[in-house]
Formats: C-alpha cells, structure tokens, sequence
C-alpha cells in the first residue's frame, strides 16, 4: 500500500522534527509576564489543536461508517478516538501545569476548562462503549463519536462567549512573530505524529479484522 | 451472558452523563442568572442561547443519526 512506503520517511521526518521543537523553544524569546512557564504553550495549545482535529477526524469517520457501512472507516474511527483521549489526556495534564504557575490554581471550573473536560469523557466514553458494549456496539460508538465531534465547536469557542481565565482563541493569530513560528511548528510536529501513530493503529485494527477473518474460515 | 447485559446497563450512565452534563449546567447557570435578587440578563441570555445552539445541534444529529444506528 502507498502509505507502508511513506510511512519510514514520514516516521523519519517527525523524529526529526520532535528532537528540532525543544531547540526551537529555548531559542524563543520569553513571554514578558510569565516568563519561562509560558514555554508550556508550544506543546499544550498544538496538543489542544490536533485533539479537536483528532475528533473531528472520529466524528467525520464515524459518519461514513454508518452511512456507507464501510470498515475502514470504523478502524479509523477506533485509532482517532484513542488519539483524541491520548492527545486530551496530555492537554489536561499540561494544562493544570500551566495553571498552578500562571493563576495559581491546578484548576478552574471555567467553561474552557469544563467543556474541554467533558469532550474528553464523551471519547473515554466511546472507547469503553466499544470494548464492553458487546455485538452491535460498534454502530452504537459512531454515533456517540459523531455527537462528541459536535462538541468541538462549543469548547473552541466557549472562550470567546464567556469570560474565562483561559486566553481566548485571538491568542494565537496575535502571536509575536517570534513565537507564531515555533508555535505553528510544534503544531506541524504533533500533527505529523498523530497521523503517524493514526496510519499504524488503522493498521494494526485492519491486520486484526484479517486476521479473525482467517480464525473464522478455518472453523468454517 | 448476564454479565454482558448487566455491563451495557452500567455503560448508560457512562453515555449520558457527559453529552448531557451541558444542558444540565446551562439550565441551572441561567436558572440562576433570572432568579438571583439583581436579575443578570445579559448571563441568562448568554446561557438560553447556548441551550439553543445546543438543543439545534443536538436534536439534528440525533434525527439523522438514529435509522443508522438502530436499524441493521
């Protein structure tokens, strides 16, 4: 398949990328209030950005899923919603991190906080639909999955509708030159990597499938 | 067998809770906002109109989504 032959250098690329971000974000200049604790910022707002993506992306699969009925889209659907609780799990750690040190609580029960929160659960509550629903729990799961992507919207903006301690979403268009770059770079390394660990998990969901496949022939 | 069907009873719950924990928390926020002693309409409106958004999306996806779902 052609991914199997762009994956090494994809592979290959990101590394190269990752090991590059944390040069990258020593050599940024600080942020003139919270000075060296804003540097959080370049891995837990991309980590934000690519579990939205990640939804969105289980979401859209699941939709083809139940409307066309095709398996690949389901196998990609499982890997995006065990990504957006991987890459969420990751925001709501750094995200704490940063908050003890910049508003000196772990946490605020603020409509940012909340939401991103619950959108969260509604993927933790996927996956344990899928492991311990039982038979027909797959078609059950993209629905839930499609109602989660719905939620995306609401956490993206809840900022900019009630007032928050979180910056809003203008923070980052308004960057400072200096750390729009690192910024977007960082974006483009975790993204590449969520593509990647996406491409292997379909894979692996795929190999699975054939492999039951064979198990069921053979008893056949 | 049982366990399975007792185990899809605990996942309801598990299902509910965060896709309606934001109805429930915009209810009671603009419940609040109209009946605390200054009025704060301004909050209530902020809030309704999240229900509403909320209830648009939701009772859509819900429509479009449920033959799929239920249906073989």
């Amino acid at each position: 398949m052609n991914m199997n032959k762009l994956f090494p250098f994809m592979a290959i690329g990101v590394a190269g990328m990752l090991a590059y971000a944390p040069i990258m974000i020593a050599r940024t200049p600080y942020e003139s209030t919270m000075g060296l604790v804003q540097k959080i910022f370049y891995f837990h707002a991309p980590s934000g950005l690519v579990m939205f993506l990640s939804a969105f992306v289980c979401g859209i699969a699941s939709a083809i899923y139940l409307f066309r009925r095709r398996p690949g889209a389901d196998r990609v659907a499982v890997a995006a919603a065990e990504l957006t609780a991987l890459f969420g799990l990751i925001v709501l750690i750094s995200g704490p991190l940063w908050a003890r040190k910049a508003w000196g609580v772990w946490w605020d029960w603020d409509a940012r906080l909340t939401s991103s929160l619950v959108l969260w659960l509604i993927f933790m509550a996927y996956l344990l639909l899928r492991r311990y629903g039982g038979p027909g729990s797959d078609r059950l799961a993209a629905g839930v999955a499609m109602f989660g992507a719905a939620n995306v919207p609401f956490v993206y903006w809840s900022v900019n509708v009630w007032r928050t301690l979180h910056p809003k979403t203008t923070v980052v268009p308004t960057l400072q030159p200096g750390m729009r770059g690192t910024f977007w770079f960082c974006f483009a390394a975790l993204a590449g990597l969520y593509v990647l660990i996406l491409a292997a998990r379909a894979r692996l969901e795929r190999r699975r499938a054939e492999l039951d496949s064979v198990y069921v022939s053979l008893e056949d | 067998m049982l366990v399975r069907a007792r185990s899809r009873d605990v996942l309801l719950p598990l299902l509910l809770y965060p896709i309606t924990i934001p109805v429930i928390i915009a209810g009671v926020r603009g419940t609040a906002a109209l009946l605390q002693p200054e009025v704060d309409v301004p909050m209530a409106r902020a809030w309704l109109s999240m229900l509403t958004f909320f209830d648009v999306v939701f009772v859509t996806l819900a429509l479009w989504t449920f033959e799929a779902v239920m249906t073989e």
